[in-house]
């Protein structure tokens, strides 16, 4: 019975530690890790719109008769999906026609660094440049708060998505810019948003990734086709 | 295989399958069926995209996988061997896999605020596993007992 004892034990102490570890992995416990290379070469988005496709936070024509507006946080992984992989579909079937927009929200909820990411794109959105941050974001996830999005590195996104470096600084080291993204994240709360990416359109509201089909059909309907 | 080592096994069944669904939509980068038709459970989006579903670059879900095929096997030995060394490692990663498990629970619970259906039931799988060990060894410490115990 001793070995089972003392395994009762084990057990009990790895466990222990084992949630131990789990909440020292929490992002909001303190500074990111700026694990990687912040001397590195952005990879380019996979939709390059068209010009005059993108404006303010959203992409697609300004008056087109169906919204979609999207919560996301730039380090949630599913939000990678959604960015680098239906944005552009929906580009190509709905968005160059002219029938749908989608705009973009803040929920950042991740870490420290879904702020800072949202942070520079609102800096570039004072640049009317969002859409090419937002889009380089996505295409340069990697694990969360681990430094993807560390100063160093965001700036290279600022540069290789056209913004004015000068301005740029400027504008990210303004807190009331962070206010506005903080407030995004508040709002997102109230209005039950409780994951990422949650899609809207008029009254209706789902989280996750929808089937192609479903998110088609829900367009569709939006258009009276 | 006793009634305690049958629950066990299914239990360990249905967990590795589980975890090995969770790991796999990870890993595709695809989110879980899921969603607000499950009410309070159906937050997975929530939890998967939060911090507390990887250590590091390990998802929990693969660490999900590894302790209940170990759960599994140990189970499975033990059923047919009746080995001490073989039901000390069950316990053992039966007790490792509760506590880690409670620690999940309180997490979705009081940091992320959101259920998922799937870590719940993920759950469930760990904590019953963890509940026929207990009561395989309480056995055990009954027959033990007995037999070191002088004739009256």
């Amino acid at each position: 019975m001793e070995l089972i004892r003392r395994a009762a034990l084990s057990g009990i102490v790895v466990g222990v530690v084992g949630v131990i570890v789990l909440f020292l992995a929490n992002p909001f416990s303190g500074t990111p890790t700026p694990s990687m290379d912040e001397n590195f070469t952005p990879v380019a988005p996979v939709l390059i719109p068209a010009e005059g496709l993108a404006s303010g936070h959203g992409l697609g024509a300004e008056d087109a008769p169906v919204v979609l507006t999207v919560w996301t946080d730039y380090q949630c992984p599913i939000c990678g999906t959604w960015g680098n992989g239906v944005e552009p579909t929906l580009y190509e079937r709905y968005i160059t026609d002219g029938e749908l927009r989608i705009e973009h929200r803040h929920y950042s909820f991740l870490g420290e660094e879904s702020f800072t990411a949202a942070v520079g794109a609102e800096c570039a959105a004072d640049q009317g440049k969002f859409w090419a941050f937002h889009s380089y974001l996505y295409s340069n996830q990697n694990s969360e708060n681990q430094g993807a999005f560390s100063a160093g590195r965001l700036r290279k996104i600022a540069e290789a998505s056209g913004q004015d470096l000068a301005a740029w600084d400027t504008c990210i080291a303004d807190p009331a810019v962070r206010a506005e993204v903080e407030a995004d994240a508040e709002e997102a709360k109230s209005l039950g948003i409780t994951g990422t990416p949650t899609l809207i359109i008029g009254g209706w509201m789902d989280s996750g990734i929808p089937a192609p089909e479903d998110l088609y059909a829900r367009i569709d309907e939006a258009l009276g086709n | 295989m006793s009634r305690a080592h049958r629950i066990s096994a299914l239990a360990s069944a249905v967990g590795v399958a589980i975890s090995v669904y969770l790991l796999s939509i990870r890993l595709i980068g695809v989110p879980a069926i899921c969603g607000p038709a499950l009410g309070p459970f159906g937050g997975c989006s929530k939890v998967e995209a939060s911090a507390w579903s990887s250590i590091g670059p390990i998802p929990v879900a693969a660490i999900g996988v590894v302790g209940s095929a170990l759960l599994l096997v140990a189970t499975i030995l033990h059923a047919r061997t009746r080995r001490e060394d073989v039901l000390a490692v069950w316990l053992f990663a039966a007790l490792a896999g509760a506590a880690i498990e409670i620690g999940l629970i309180a997490i979705q619970a009081f940091l992320i605020s959101a259920w998922c259906v799937w870590c719940l039931l993920y759950g469930s799988t760990v904590l019953v596993g963890a509940a026929t060990v207990i009561s395989v060894v309480r056995s055990y410490a009954r027959e033990t007992r007995d037999l070191t115990r002088p004739p009256r």
